[in-house]
């Protein structure tokens, strides 16, 4: 009985922390500022940044502002937001984010800079808390919000800068999914002949049709990934071990 | 002949489901396992730290022997703990997760301490090191949940009628769980 009600409470426990995360805003986008800590224009020249890098290297920077946080910590939050957001690109990691929660009356405010792990080498956890204590925190406490979102994202992309050369889902999808197509072909091949082979014997052919063997797995089914140049596709599908460094003020 | 084919599917279809049976739990394992190695590699990468902090805080503080003592005492014992993969049941995984709880709270009241000492809290390699830490426990707290969770997919999955009667056949047992620690999963919340 106790560990009927132990499994029950620990899946209670997983289930409220991971659901009651935001889902992204749509259209996709990299700042997600649910705190509206920044005016449009504001969101509008740090998207067209973060777009820009992206871009060019594949990697994802998101900026997450959030009010409320339910009591946990924006270190616990991190790794949730790549999981069910999929920060970075699959397989790669390549995800970084900044998550803002701003200083409330009686809260302080708290700053977490998440790192998938792609991004352990070059943006280990001591550069993260040095960006949020140099740079951060100080323009957060002169009301600099912009300032000191921007500055935090010039430095994350210099730290990280030649890591990543753009290579985006949608190629690496084809490639895991020929040796199936091949197997595919083959069979076609295969039950043609075949039926061609019954025809001549039996004088009417049958017409055959295509067999009902389709090779499980095909295709993958996970999302694809934010797609070069024109609109961005949302997360990739990278991961996060809980990398990172918070602070508060 | 036509029964011969439709023998032979049966018998195909038999062994495709029982290899279903077999296989599934090997995966489920598998993940566990590996969900297992991230655990014991995070809670390695805190025990690399502890000699190196225990240096920089003796360099500045004073009768604090006793703490850092403590420290160096639970590491040692924590990493006598080990368990190999094929071993994960309920006793030896509380028993890990009690070795580690005693480094926890040694490491908590070093860092209570280390409050004490401005100068202490001043130097570039401490406050490092403090990162680091942060940072080790926020990727240990992540490989417990994910380990949680395989464990939780593969108990499931061999308890479920019929797997359970298989599971036994083949040697699957359960596995055990970290528990919440009290007060240790969910950081205290500072009000005014």
């Amino acid at each position: 009985m106790r560990i009927i009600t132990f499994i029950f409470s620990f899946l209670l426990s997983v289930a409220v922390w991971g659901q009651n995360l935001p889902k992204p805003m749509q259209p996709p986008r990299l700042v997600n500022d649910f705190a509206q800590l920044l005016t449009p224009a504001e969101q509008q020249l740090l998207e067209q940044k973060l777009r820009a890098y992206h871009d060019s290297t594949s990697t994802q920077v998101y900026v997450i502002t959030a009010a409320e946080t339910e009591g946990y910590t924006l270190a616990q939050l991190s790794p949730e937001f790549f999981k069910q957001w999929g920060i970075g690109q699959k397989g790669q990691d390549n995800g970084v984010l900044i998550l803002i929660k701003p200083k409330l009356e009686h809260e302080f405010g708290e700053v977490f800079i998440g790192t998938g792990y792609g991004m352990e080498g070059v943006l280990p956890d001591v550069y993260c808390k040095r960006i949020i204590e140099q740079v951060i925190i100080p323009n957060f406490k002169n009301g600099n919000t912009y300032r000191g979102i921007d500055m935090a994202v010039d430095a994350v992309i210099s730290y990280a800068s030649g890591e990543y050369k753009g290579k985006l889902q949608g190629e690496s999808d084809f490639m895991e999914a020929l040796p199936w197509l091949l197997i595919f072909v083959v069979l076609v091949i295969i039950f043609v002949r075949n039926a061609n082979n019954k025809g001549k014997g039996g004088g009417k052919s049958g017409g055959g049709g295509i067999p009902f063997i389709f090779p499980i797995g095909f295709g993958g089914g996970h999302s694809s990934g934010g797609s070069f140049g024109g609109g961005f596709g949302g997360g990739g599908g990278g991961r996060s071990g809980g990398g990172g460094a918070g602070g508060r003020w | 002949m036509r029964k011969l084919q439709v023998f032979m599917v049966v018998v195909v279809a038999a062994l495709m489901s029982s290899c279903s049976l077999y296989n599934r739990p090997v995966e489920l394992e598998e993940k566990v396992a590996e969900a297992w190695s991230q655990v014991e590699n995070q809670y390695q990468r805190r025990s690399d730290l502890i000699p190196n902090l225990v240096e920089t805080v003796k360099g500045y503080t004073k009768h604090e022997q006793e703490t850092l003592t403590a420290v160096m005492d639970a590491r040692a014992k924590a990493t006598q703990v080990t368990i190999a993969a094929e071993h994960l049941d309920d006793a030896s995984v509380k028993k890990f997760q009690q070795a580690q709880a005693q480094v926890t709270s040694a490491l908590g009241r070093l860092m209570a301490v280390a409050e004490n000492y401005p100068n202490l809290k001043a130097n570039q390699n401490f406050l490092e090191l403090q990162a680091q830490l942060e940072g080790t426990e926020n990727r240990i707290a992540v490989a417990r949940k994910n380990f949680n969770e395989a464990v939780r997919e593969y108990n499931t999955f061999i308890r479920r009628f019929p797997n359970n009667i298989f599971a036994g056949m083949f040697g699957f047992q359960a596995k055990g769980y970290f528990e919440a620690e009290q007060g240790a999963d969910k950081a205290p919340k500072v009000q005014f």
